[in-house]
């Protein structure tokens, strides 16, 4: 947000190995105060290395961490200032809500009675008051999940760190989680950073994502940067649905870029700077192509074969092949007049070019 | 209506293939228990009971100062589950928390060698170490640190303490292993997380969490240390008398009610203790599955 006040955490070129396994490779990020962060990535990526490495739980490799500008290297998870909720959300099974949540304030020296005042406090930040005698093993999954929100909030840390915090719950919990803890943060004004493998989860709830693939950083950025504009083809295929076809630059003679694949010609955006000659690969997503009447006035668009049809409720997944066996995905809202008809036959699709992302070919 | 039919079959099947075990259980626990109780108050003759109740075999228990071999016993076995639940917890701590998991099926295979052994042979062993001519004694001879051999370490006190603890040590540490299992990482990182340096944790969220392991492995050592002989007889020497030993002299003497009474005596002991357990440490949670 600020970019020119001190970042919260910065990590620099952090890297962890478990023996001969690269969990973290090379890792540089900032985190700006008062962010809600995101680490995105499938199972496995690194991301929950890396921020059991913030909460102290693992030693990088090599590769430094600081925290509000304090190298922390050889801290101990107790001396540091970060806070943890952790996946398992880890609750003192054999004390009762109010003790679990007033035992980090044990370490902050406070009497009895702050402890309890202060902790009744935080029950009614996560909405759950009344339950202070009551023992954690009798809550609910939700429940337990605010406790642990409770117990890691009430010794007002600057930072809050997130492992997976929803994984547990069930769909509709946790969509209304996900509405709370952004709520939360937006009172707190301190700094959250979250791991997940949910993407929806992360392009809700975060200032920004950052996404990580076999322990590197692939891209840093808003939720709509990270859909919109994604800047590798990894970030471009993990997010959301894609269409990705490998291809080639070419000109046409009026000096509008387009790109050839495969024998068929894309239009594509000017904006993006390649050479002629240039292997690419371009994205577009299934929901961004249009069928039928709509498609008039896209530069691109192209007769092709609907091969199968997907009925979602909202939405219909068309699975279409192009003249040249391309196959794509298309995601258009239902309408309830459908047939299956369309399967079989012939329909017309096209997209606005400034739909589309392209990018170099990785490979090169 | 199936499940119906299943179910009215199942309780009266399961009550028939019940019986066996239950007999046996009765026939050969509960019922000699029983008995020994009962014979404790009857009176003896001269090579057997006849069943007129006393408490005479209690009295004598008292006045002919059997009580004192009884105390001690009681004070060396409470000492020696003092001094395994000390050395005990560090070292489950350690094989459960610390090591990997690789080296640590090998620690807990350590552990249970000795019990392949003649626990005579066992136990024997240790005067090997502190004998006069012992491991110890020759160590400290070569060292230069004495130039006499230290009588001190075996055939007293001492020697039985350590033969005890030996011998039971894997009593205190494998429920104990078993009860950290059960406490998880990420709870252990949760305190740390929150503040709290390693001895705070030890004491407000390991130690409470372990409680069941602990209570298990203090009955078991405690009951262990009362119920043995051999650890008396080869490294106690002649000085040194136990409840056990005393209690096979009085059999061979054909002194049943006597024999009987302490006996009742330790049965109560022990009951008491595992109330306990079960009431105040929550010891059936060890026999719980996992979450």
């Amino acid at each position: 947000m600020q970019n020119n006040t001190q970042p919260d955490i910065y990590l620099r070129n952090l890297c962890k190995r478990f023996g001969d396994i690269i969990a973290v490779q090379n890792l540089t990020l900032e985190v700006h105060k008062g962010e809600f962060l995101t680490l995105l990535g499938p199972s496995g990526s690194g991301k929950t290395t890396t921020l059991r490495m913030i909460g102290g739980f693992e030693k990088p490799t090599e590769g430094e961490i600081y925290i509000q500008g304090e190298l922390v290297n050889d801290k101990p998870p107790n001396k540091r200032s970060t806070r943890t909720v952790f996946q398992d959300l880890s609750l003192f099974p054999h004390m009762t809500v109010g003790e679990n949540i007033g035992y980090g304030l044990l370490f902050q020296g406070l009497n009895k009675n702050d402890r309890k005042n202060k902790a009744l406090k935080a029950l009614e930040l996560v909405g759950l008051e009344g339950l202070y005698k009551r023992k954690v093993t009798t809550l609910s999954g939700g429940q337990k999940q605010r406790v642990a929100l409770a117990r890691a909030l009430v010794t007002q840390p600057p930072i809050l760190l997130l492992d997976e915090p929803l994984g547990a719950l069930d769909e509709k919990l946790r969509e209304r989680m996900q509405a709370e803890l952004k709520n939360l943060h937006q009172m707190l004004g301190i700094s959250f950073i979250a791991v997940t493998h949910n993407q929806e989860e992360a392009l809700t709830m975060s200032d920004r994502i950052a996404i990580i693939n076999k322990g590197r950083l692939e891209q840093v950025a808003t939720p709509r940067e990270i859909y919109e504009n994604p800047k590798t083809e990894f970030v471009a295929d993990f997010i959301g649905l894609a269409n990705i076809l490998e291809g080639e630059i070419i000109e046409d003679n009026t000096g509008v870029e387009k790109l050839l694949s495969n024998g068929l010609e894309y239009f594509i955006p000017t904006k993006d700077k390649f050479n002629k000659g240039d292997n690419v690969i371009l994205m577009v997503r299934p929901e961004r192509i249009a069928i039928g009447d709509k498609v008039k006035g896209y530069k691109n668009s192209f007769s092709v074969t609907v091969r199968n049809i997907l009925y979602k409720g909202v939405c219909s997944e068309f699975y279409i092949s192009f003249d040249n066996d391309q196959e794509m995905r298309i995601r258009v809202e239902s309408k309830s007049f459908w047939q299956d008809r369309f399967t079989g036959g012939k329909i017309t699709i096209g997209w606005d070019e400034r739909d589309t992302v392209v990018l170099k070919r990785e490979s090169k | 209506m199936k499940t119906k039919i299943g179910k009215s079959k199942g309780s009266s099947l399961s009550f028939l293939t019940l019986l066996p075990p239950v007999l046996f259980v009765i026939i050969l626990g509960v019922l000699p228990l029983i008995l020994i109780i009962i014979w404790s108050f009857f009176e003896p003759t001269e090579y057997w009971i006849k069943p007129h109740l006393t408490i005479a075999a209690y009295l004598k228990f008292i006045t002919l100062g059997r009580y004192i071999t009884f105390v001690k016993t009681l004070r060396v076995s409470i000492t020696v589950t003092f001094l395994a639940l000390i050395i005990g917890y560090p070292i489950a701590y350690f094989i459960r928390k610390v090591v990997r998991e690789k080296f640590r099926n090998i620690l807990l295979f350590i552990f249970i060698i000795p019990f392949f052994l003649s626990y005579i042979v066992r136990v024997f062993s240790l005067r090997l170490i502190l004998g006069r001519y012992g491991v110890i004694n020759n160590v400290l001879i070569w060292m230069g640190l004495i130039s006499v051999p230290i009588e001190g370490l075996l055939f007293n006190e001492f020697a039985v303490h350590i033969g005890l603890l030996s011998s039971y040590l894997p009593f205190m540490i494998f429920p104990i292993v078993l009860s950290i299992e059960r406490v998880g990482d990420s709870t252990i990182e949760a305190s740390q997380d929150l503040g709290a340096p390693f001895f705070q944790t030890l004491i407000r969220v390991i130690i409470p969490l372990t409680k069941p392991g602990i209570f298990a492995g203090c009955i078991f050592v405690f009951v262990s240390s009362l119920g043995t002989t051999v650890e008396w007889d080869l490294l106690g020497g002649v000085s040194e008398f136990s409840t056990q030993q005393m209690l096979e002299s009085l059999m061979m003497a054909l002194k049943f009610p006597s024999a009987f009474a302490i006996s009742t005596l330790i049965l109560a002991i022990t009951i008491c203790a595992l109330l306990l357990g079960f009431k105040y440490a929550k010891m059936g949670k060890l026999f719980e599955t996992l979450e």
